[in-house]
């Protein structure tokens, strides 16, 4: 850990906790309500409005503020799902192996080739836009990554003398898997999630921005599209969310990156 | 009665110079010059060209510069001949004989005759031009043609609206002899059209332009000026002001808002306010609350969501300008119908909102949203929470009506949606609580007002009666507004049936919306509404 220590690495740690924190603490962060009309209509940005307001005089601010905390939701419900279903499968195949790593591969592979973005644009224009659905599908199609990744080094790790030695002496499947092969595969996953995360995010925002997010929650994807209409007289609407994603996804880009070279070089 | 409209030929003296900024050296309107090509910006594809079978918005636009109606309307909505030349009204207004004009041909060469409108009518406009199928078709009994240049409408009774419902938007004439025999709807013509109109197909390349050139032996002398009008496609509002201020395209037939201060400032264009839009004319964003839900039962709560709404924001926040507050259920338009002083009618005010909430049993809690105590048909501790059905396109509407009722207790839970898709759940399914509606009044109540109130139009028929209000005296003064032919006479029923809407309020009229066209200084001699381009010029 102490590898984080480099640059790029604080950077990553600082933003992904910036982002964890205002989108828990939204509520007591945002100067009010992001729906309210609280200002002038249009409003550069100024002491009261930070970031300007809208057309109908909404701070921008609270709005940011509370997109971050959509997209909190989003990312870690999904994360959460993908984190279950692509170790378990992972693990699983690549320990078992046999007939059961056949299936489970094949099934991995279809779900592979499903393209993502089309998969979640298909379920909102049937169901209607929310952030339910949308953890949903995008947490049942976004493991197969981290699956195919875990089973592989779950294969290499278990012909290693130490996972042999602990099988020698008598130990479980549970206790090998627990105590031997998952600290191993530790510094992988951490470094997939940060990326698969990040892409979520990226997703969330798309779907925001083409009109497809929850409409009765503020997202940051909906107000850069917004801001888009407004382009040429008031650059403050898509300038902000626009940067808030940025650096959200910069955030845990970098430091799923440094996660990945430290421990490479550990 | 006999009652004769003249063929007037609208002057292009009278329709140019809209120019609302004061000051700046006035176009050289009356020094009209020949030739030259406009280019105008489309926003879609229109798909085909024949105006008579569909009431699309983005069609008429495309097409109407190419056919003629029997007469068309001024800027106050009055119709004069267009290729009628006269008119008399007989039997108190059931009988309408129309004297066509003389030597007017399509733009194939052949003749224009009384045929060519009783087949429009009979085979085409009263089956497919929905607008004018349910009024005008729900009304007529025959057509006759005495002779060539005489066409006879016999209506079951009086029949009032008649010359307003005959434009080329309500009522395009198309060729007989193109259209005989086949289906309207899968006839080549609709992609390379033959009309009457001041300009005839060049070209189409579908989802980029369509090219029309002048038509030389168009029936009004001197028009049109221009030799060639290009309509561009180009779907995005924004892409079409840089188009604009590019000098790419001279002509827009709206501009968002909050570039049009932008454009004012900037000078170089001329503006043209109207409210004609492509989908009709006279429109009132509308509110409709679905009272076939509990929620909206109880009259007090539809009249506290109306209090609570603050039309003067959606002017000015969504509209930017672009438009005013409703006054009265029938839209300032409709001068004749539009009743401005009504009592009952809900304007913003917070106070009233709540105090008629706390009324109807729904009380609040802290600053929250309120819950039902004692609400008919409703239990306890349920929140006061109703979803608003609305497209897509109108999401800053939405967004203002959740803030604004928020204000006063109510949760509102929006649900966009594609406009057919809206027309299937609102129309069909029936599955929404409130919704906004974009409902164009037309030139006349029986065109666009009818439809939302009477109980005949619950049911399939999109954009129809959404709120599914049904009040017998509602109906029954409908019915004698139909067949009063004394404009007077008939503002007074609509006065009357106006004063049971605003006490009933199956709906709440918010904003009257209205479009600016914006176009090159280099232009002028434009109309607002039908042939936006049959007097206009364009100095290369």
């Amino acid at each position: 850990m102490r590898r984080l220590a480099r640059p790029a690495g604080v950077i990553g740690a600082t933003l992904t906790l910036a982002l964890i924190c205002v989108g828990l603490l939204a509520p007591f962060l945002a100067p009010t309500d992001p729906r309210a009309i609280d200002g002038p209509s249009l409003s550069p940005p100024t002491a009261t409005h930070p970031m300007g307001t809208d057309a109908l005089g909404r701070d921008v601010l609270s709005g940011v503020i509370y997109g971050a905390r959509t997209s909190l939701i989003t990312v870690s419900g999904v994360g959460l799902l993908v984190f279950l279903i692509g170790i378990t499968v992972g693990i699983v195949s690549g320990y078992r192996g046999g007939w059961l790593d056949d299936v489970l591969m094949r099934g991995t592979e279809a779900l592979q080739v499903l393209p993502r973005f089309f998969l979640a644009l298909v379920v909102v224009a049937y169901f209607g836009p929310g952030t339910d659905r949308l953890v949903i599908v995008l947490g049942l199609t976004s493991w197969p990554l981290l699956a195919r990744v875990i089973r592989s080094q779950t294969l290499s790790l278990r012909r290693r003398d130490f996972i042999e030695a602990a099988r020698t002496q008598g130990a479980s499947d549970y206790r090998i898997v627990v105590h031997e092969l998952w600290p191993n595969l530790l510094p992988t996953v951490f470094t997939l999630m940060g990326l698969l995360t990040a892409q979520v995010l990226l997703i969330e925002a798309s779907l925001g921005f083409l009109g497809l997010s929850d409409p009765d929650a503020v997202s940051l994807g909906y107000l850069a599209s917004e801001g888009q209409r407004f382009l040429r007289v008031a650059w403050w609407l898509a300038a902000f969310p626009g940067l808030a994603i940025l650096v959200a996804v910069l955030g845990l880009n970098l430091l799923a990156d440094s996660v990945g070279d430290a421990t490479l070089r550990a | 009665m006999l009652r004769r409209g003249s063929a007037l030929v609208v002057s292009a003296v009278l329709l140019v110079s809209c120019s609302t900024t004061e000051g700046t050296p006035e176009p050289a309107a009356d020094s009209p010059v020949r030739g030259g090509t406009l280019v105008a910006a489309i926003t879609a594809d229109p798909g085909q060209l024949n105006p008579a079978i569909t009431t699309s918005g983005d069609v008429h636009t495309a097409s109407e510069l190419m056919y003629n109606g029997l007469v068309s309307l001024t800027p106050d909505r009055e119709p004069v001949g267009e290729l009628a030349e006269s008119w008399d009204v007989e039997d108190n207004g059931a009988l309408y004989r129309f004297h066509l004009r003389e030597g007017v041909t399509w733009h194939d060469g052949e003749p224009f005759t009384s045929a060519d409108v009783k087949f429009s009518f009979e085979k085409v406009l009263l089956k497919y031009h929905s607008r004018t199928a349910a009024s005008v078709g729900q009304a007529l009994e025959s057509i006759s043609t005495p002779d060539e240049r005489t066409v006879e409408f016999r209506f079951k009774e009086p029949y009032a609206p008649f010359p307003l419902q005959l434009d080329v938007t309500e009522a395009p004439i198309i060729p007989e002899h193109i259209y005989a025999g086949t289906d309207p709807l899968e006839n080549p013509a609709n992609l390379e059209p033959v009309g009457t109109g001041p300009f005839a197909f060049e070209s189409y390349k579908p989802g980029a332009e369509i090219r029309l050139v002048r038509n030389p032996d168009y029936f009004i002398d001197g028009q049109p000026l221009l030799d060639e009008v290009v309509l561009r496609v180009i779907p995005d509002a924004e892409s079409q002001v840089i188009a604009l201020e590019a000098g790419e395209v001279d002509w827009l037939f709206g501009v968002p808002g909050a570039d049009l201060a932008r454009l004012e400032e900037d000078g170089g264009f001329e503006f043209l306010r109207t409210t004609v839009n492509p989908g009709g004319s006279n429109c009132i964003m509308t509110v409709s609350f679905n009272l076939e839900k509990p929620v909206f039962q109880d009259v007090r709560t539809r009249r506290a969501v109306a209090t609570a709404i603050d039309s003067q924001q959606f002017v000015d926040r969504v509209l930017f300008g672009q438009g005013k507050v409703a006054e009265a259920p029938i839209s300032s338009g409709i001068d004749f119908a539009h009743a401005d002083d009504l009592p009952d009618m809900p304007t913003y005010d917070k106070q009233t909102a709540e105090d008629l909430l706390d009324e109807a049993g729904w009380i609040r809690q802290g600053d929250g949203t309120r819950v039902a105590q004692g609400v008919q048909g409703i239990p306890d501790g349920t929140p006061l929470s109703f979803g608003f059905t609305l497209f897509t396109s109108f999401d800053a509407y939405g967004d203002l009506f959740k803030a604004q009722l928020a204000d006063v207790g109510i949760d509102v839970e929006l649900d966009p949606q594609e406009p057919d898709i809206f027309a299937e759940t609102v129309f069909v399914d029936r599955d929404f609580d409130s919704n906004i509606i974009s409902y164009c009044n037309g030139a006349d109540p029986e065109i666009g007002v009818k439809r939302m109130y009477v109980s005949s139009t619950i049911g399939p028929v999109p954009f129809s009666n959404a709120a599914a209000y049904s009040n017998p005296s509602v109906d029954s003064l409908f019915d004698q507004a139909r067949t009063t032919v004394d404009p007077g006479e008939r503002g007074e029923v609509y006065r009357q049936i106006q004063e049971i809407l605003v006490e009933d309020l199956p709906y709440f009229w918010v904003v009257e919306t209205e479009a600016t066209r914006v176009y090159s200084s280099r232009c002028g001699g434009f109309s607002q509404a039908g042939h936006f381009a049959e007097a206009a010029y364009c100095r290369q």
